[in-house]
């Protein structure tokens, strides 16, 4: 095991809305002050909470505050909400942790997917939870009308219906819960910054993550996976087989609609472009691929021995402003401290990265 | 008058447009997107750049209104539109996909 400092998720200021407050000191960064201040500046810490959550039109949070100051706890914590179409979050309760499956195939989806999340993060990693402490799983579905997105909105996972002629529901699939809740991970240590080569690498470990908890949860090893994010999300009717393709980046659509898959399979490729805050569902393609290399020369689980790697970097070693060749030189390193600097697995790691141009 | 709204990002980052043309449609939803419109007040609006870094999957939405040949855009993430330019954007998003 590497025995790093963790990194913990206090001096940032990043992707928080325009709001000053907000911007100044998101809620995340509230929240650790929260757990971890003097007394003084846990009760200013609150404060700003409650205040900044009131002007987003949430009072939800405060209720999430008790169980941030209160000790870790054990074991999966998953609530489901239902948006009811409207914007409202959470929402009205729709199943409680341990409670029976119910009629609405949303709200079991967002249960049975999240639940999978918090099993590959506690059982391969050895981690309780979106911030390692036990924090509970908060769902909502049915989000506004025939919203075709998904979202964590830096405390819950929020999901739309699809339009339902180009998107299915968002729920479908389980790589997309992965991918939502890894974003909260992320939120709690290294906290990529969501622009440029930082947030291609943000979207990229949560597509890494949201495909190890599908793989994980069928049972596949790293040759049999399709290594493909959100698999059956588009409606029949559109060409296209899934959003992204992390074994062939820009071959996961192409369709008269939806237009050409835009993802760069290399870095002579590279998108520099100001949508999509610099690309970052674009050039993803390109750190996404590198893993999908290094898993495959390896073979077996991808979560057990690479994907370890990707964790282990993501926890302890990327930062804010991280880019691809950091995430490049960092994999290697803790490749070689995990398996040995000989290793099978570091030399497929620097193989990939060299693969995709960055190395 | 005529209203095209573009929608970019999300979790799949599709580019989509959605137009709302007040000539073909019904008078009474015509009338409808001329309020909705007025309330937004865009002329208002900053047509400031987008704030960067974004927050993670969000929706951008560039609201174009082509009104007696003048014409105006703006640019918003979902999350920062005030309530009556996200009532416009939902009535638009409504009316186009049916």
């Amino acid at each position: 095991m590497v025995t790093e400092p963790r990194t913990g998720g206090a001096a940032r200021c990043s992707h928080h809305g325009p709001h000053p407050i907000t911007c100044i000191l998101p809620p995340h960064m509230l929240r650790a002050i929260v757990e971890r201040g003097t007394p003084e500046q846990r009760a200013w810490a609150l404060q700003a909470l409650a205040v900044s959550e009131r002007i987003r039109g949430r009072r939800e949070l405060l209720g999430e505050i008790a169980t941030v100051t209160a000790t870790p706890t054990e074991g999966k914590q998953r609530s489901v909400y239902d948006a009811k179409n409207g914007s409202q979050l959470p929402g009205t309760p729709a199943r409680a942790e341990g409670a029976r499956p119910v009629k609405d195939v949303a709200v079991n989806e967002a249960y049975d997917g999240s639940g999978a999340t918090w099993d590959l993060y506690h059982d391969a990693y050895d981690r309780n939870s979106i911030d390692d402490r036990g924090m509970p799983l908060v769902s909502t579905v049915h989000y506004r009308v025939g919203y075709d997105n998904a979202f964590w909105d830096g405390s819950q996972m929020v999901y739309g219906d699809g339009d339902g002629k180009i998107f299915e529901r968002f729920t479908k699939c389980i790589d997309v819960i992965g991918h939502e809740l890894t974003h909260g991970v992320i939120q709690y240590e290294a906290g990529l910054a969501y622009a440029d080569q930082p947030g291609a690498l943000n979207e990229s470990f949560c597509d890494v993550l949201g495909s190890l908890v599908k793989q994980r949860s069928l049972g596949q090893s790293a040759g049999q996976a399709d290594w493909l994010i959100g698999e059956g999300l588009f409606r029949p009717a559109s060409r296209g087989t899934a959003v992204r393709s992390m074994a062939a980046p820009g071959t996961a659509y192409d369709d008269p609609l939806l237009g050409k898959d835009p993802q760069p399979a290399d870095m002579a490729h590279y998108v520099e472009t100001a949508d999509d805050n610099g690309g970052v569902h674009i050039n993803s393609g390109i750190p996404n691929r590198a893993f999908f290399l290094a898993a495959t020369a390896i073979g077996g689980y991808a979560w057990e021995m690479v994907g370890k790697v990707w964790y282990v970097t993501l926890r302890d070693r990327l930062r804010p402003d991280s880019d691809f060749k950091a995430a490049a030189t960092l994999t290697v390193a803790v490749a070689g401290e995990l398996f040995g600097a000989r290793s099978t697995v570091a030399g497929a790691v620097r193989v990939a990265w060299k693969k995709v141009g960055v190395l | 008058m005529r209203v095209r709204l573009e929608r970019s990002g999300g979790f799949a980052n599709i580019r989509r447009t959605f137009t709302a043309d007040a000539k073909t449609l019904a008078p009474v939803q015509a009338q409808e997107l001329r309020s909705l419109v007025e309330a937004a007040d865009l002329a208002h609006f900053p047509e400031e750049p987008t704030p960067r870094p974004g927050r993670p999957e969000r929706f951008y939405y560039r609201i174009t209104i082509e009104h007696e040949g003048a014409e105006r855009s703006v640019t918003v993430a979902e999350d920062s539109a005030p309530e009556a330019l996200q009532h416009l954007i939902d009535w638009v998003l409504h009316t186009a996909q049916g």
